[in-house]
């Protein structure tokens, strides 16, 4: 297999940021190509962009990735930027209605600087403490030639630990299912070796699931070793999440004694809020870590974990058949990360805002990212879910419904949950381009060119 | 899809769906202009498309087709002699014929608007107005500009416009009854349920495109789907 170039390959992509717990989003519009080329020269000059792999742990990493938008600002060739595919040339705003983004969550309402401006470039900071995201974010604005303007407001965010689990602001262990990639150092412990996923899911210029090596843009040297980021503020309502799940208690309660609020939620989930898996663990959470090591073949009618469950319909596993190659051509590697402050669940959600900075690496934003949204989230049908959308995440509109299937082993009736109102809704969003920190050299030298 | 080797399959056929595929030769350039306007236009149609009131067929495209964009590099330059309309659709029928009637008699107005920029359109639709001939007319026009295909897009092969509807009717009228009754005790539920069996049996078929409790939905991204 060929060998992954991960000194070459950006970090946060293939390996996660577990341990730097804060992080700082800095958005810019380039106005000058020179302008733009020199920042990102700086940022290497300096040595702030951090690779996949380091010698040693830096303070604070430091990642970059561009627009369609920011390839053409810097002066990226016209008939280079145009092999990039549709979505990515056209961006997130352009693909709105596809992708759910309607109504309150539609780009005329997004937050600022994604309403107005036009983001060319996002530098993302993470550190173990938010003195040293300050101070990097502080020498990254220090590095800002004339011709290039930084956007505000910059993005806070934060894992929130307890327990020792990332959680998001549901309550819920998050980031558990992300694939192991082959070739990765570790990744043969981590899964014994089984159910590894090819890296060209991830990193243009390797093969994929398929073998093949899949569609690249072109120069090679400018998105070799680079992957596409999905990009989205997704804001959660957490005060909305738990009104419902109460009214659907009283409900619901009434066909089984079962139904509480915390059981409902878990289904819709598809996990306890420990992480631990339905599957595993289909009447009470579990106490051990979260699991990953499952698959829907053995309940196929839901009654451990339901067809429309969230994690069921992102990633419905070896439910498709295939032993699970159809659900691996839609993977992600996700790296979110949340902002806003956390509520515990004794505290009452005041009117602030906090949610999901979703950030998403793929190599087709296309087959990946834009099918799971369009097909497995906002829609049912492969799932056997018919109109039903995804009662977390989907862009429902009060009058959604979530099919619960009941369980013969223990007597529970199924029971439909409905009136779903919209608990996610996007606050603004880019579909970005990370390149190799080569492939950086090149923009930053104005090198890139397609040769005949 | 999937194409089974059993019977109903083979040239255009799949289960009892007819897959029809043509490219008709646009007339001219402003003929172009006009017919991406009238495409554009089909939304307007009170029912989402003008297809919702041709109760035969399941999913129909139509494309504008007037360019070709070259596929590798260096990128040159490449060019079509003429503008085409491409016109895919699956129907419940066995021919061509099936297909030409249903359109003339439920959506002619439609037909005229569209194909009537299109080269050779034999359909006047002046005096008096023989349905049938014009029927036989547009079929012979259709199937002269077909392009023989067994590859073509068939949702559910073996179930009609019709089946379809009511296993929709039914499907939104129990989840309705779910929504309504799912906390009743047993014998309510049963006597409820009862009812609801009868009134679903007396109540109206659904029609193409009028689908109560739905968002109009398109495919999302790329082109809407019709009806």
């Amino acid at each position: 297999m060929k060998k992954l170039n991960l000194s070459n390959i950006q970090g946060n992509i293939l390996r996660g940021y577990r341990s730097f717990t804060r992080a700082r989003f800095l958005y810019f519009s380039v106005r000058k190509a020179e302008a733009g080329r020199a920042f990102i020269g700086r940022l290497l000059d300096e040595e702030l962009i951090t690779a996949a792999q380091w010698k040693e742990k830096p303070d604070c990493a430091v990642n970059v990735a561009v627009s369609a938008g920011g390839l053409l600002a810097m002066n990226v060739p016209a008939e280079s930027v145009y092999t990039f595919p549709p979505a990515f040339c056209e961006g997130m705003k352009v693909r709105a209605t596809g992708l759910g983004d309607t109504g309150e969550s539609s780009p005329a309402n997004w937050d600022r600087p994604w309403r107005s401006d036009h983001v060319h470039v996002v530098v993302m900071c993470y550190a173990e403490t938010e003195r040293s995201v300050n101070e990097h974010a502080r020498k990254v604005r220090g590095m800002l030639p004339d011709g290039i303007r930084e956007l505000s407001p910059a993005q806070k965010a934060h894992q929130i630990i307890k327990d020792r689990l990332a959680l998001e602001h549901f309550g819920f262990a998050d980031g558990i299912g992300n694939p192991v990639v082959e070739g990765m150092p570790s990744s043969n412990e981590r899964r014994g070796g089984a159910n590894l996923v090819a890296p060209g899911e991830f990193v243009l210029g390797y093969p994929g699931i398929g073998g093949e090596e899949p569609h690249a843009p072109q120069p090679r040297a400018l998105v070799h070793d680079g992957s596409f980021l999905v990009l989205r503020k997704l804001s959660q309502n957490v005060q909305m999440f738990r009104h419902y799940l109460h009214e659907q208690e009283a409900v619901l309660k009434r066909v089984d004694q079962r139904y509480g609020a915390g059981f409902l939620a878990a289904k819709m989930v598809g996990r306890w809020p420990n992480g631990t898996s339905l599957i595993k663990n289909p009447d009470a959470s579990g106490d051990g870590i979260p699991d990953n090591q499952f698959d829907y073949r053995l309940d196929p009618q839901g009654s451990a974990c339901p067809l429309g469950a969230h994690i069921r319909r992102s990633n419905p596993r070896a439910a498709l058949g295939l032993g699970g190659l159809l659900s691996q051509r839609r993977l992600v590697m996700r790296r979110g990360i949340a902002y806003g402050k956390f509520v515990d669940e004794h505290e009452v959600p005041d009117d602030e805002d906090r949610g999901i900075m979703f950030l998403a690496y793929m190599t087709n934003i296309e087959r990946q990212f834009e099918f799971l949204q369009r097909q497995w989230i906002n829609h049912g049908d492969d799932l056997d879910q018919g109109n039903d959308k995804d009662a977390i995440i989907g862009d429902n509109n009060g009058t959604g419904r979530m099919v619960v299937p009941g369980d013969e082993r223990t007597g529970r009736a199924p029971v439909l949950l409905t009136r779903l109102p919209r608990f996610v809704g996007v606050r603004g969003g880019e579909y970005l381009f990370a390149p190799s920190l080569s492939a950086l050299g090149l923009l930053a030298e104005n090198l890139v060119e397609l040769s005949f | 899809m999937i194409l089974s080797s059993g019977s109903g399959s083979g040239r255009n056929r799949y289960g009892s769906k007819y897959g029809y595929t043509a490219l008709f030769p646009i007339r001219d350039a402003d003929c172009r202009v006009a017919l991406r306007k009238s495409l554009l236009d089909m939304d307007a149609h009170k029912y989402g498309s003008p297809f919702s009131d041709v109760p035969r067929i399941h999913l129909a495209r139509l494309i504008v087709w007037d360019g070709l964009p070259y596929q590798g590099l260096p990128s040159k330059a490449d060019r079509l002699e003429a503008g085409y309309l491409i016109f895919m659709c699956d129907f419940d029928g066995e021919t061509v014929r099936n297909l030409a009637g249903s359109l003339v008699v439920n959506a002619f107005d439609f037909v005229q608007d569209i194909w009537g920029k299109c080269s050779g359109f034999p359909v006047t639709g002046e005096g008096p107005f023989d349905t049938n001939a014009a029927a036989k007319q547009f079929a012979d026009y259709l199937r002269r500009y077909q392009v023989e295909t067994s590859l073509f897009f068939c949702d559910q092969p073996h179930a009609t416009v019709e089946e379809i509807l009511s296993g929709i009717k039914m499907q939104i009228a129990f989840a309705k009854f779910v929504e309504a009754n799912q906390a009743d005790d047993p014998v309510t539920l049963q006597q409820k349920f009862r009812q609801f069996w009868e009134d679903l049996k007396g109540s109206q078929d659904l029609l193409p495109g009028r689908l109560p409790d739905t968002e109009p939905r398109g495919t999302g991204l790329g082109e809407k789907a019709q009806p």
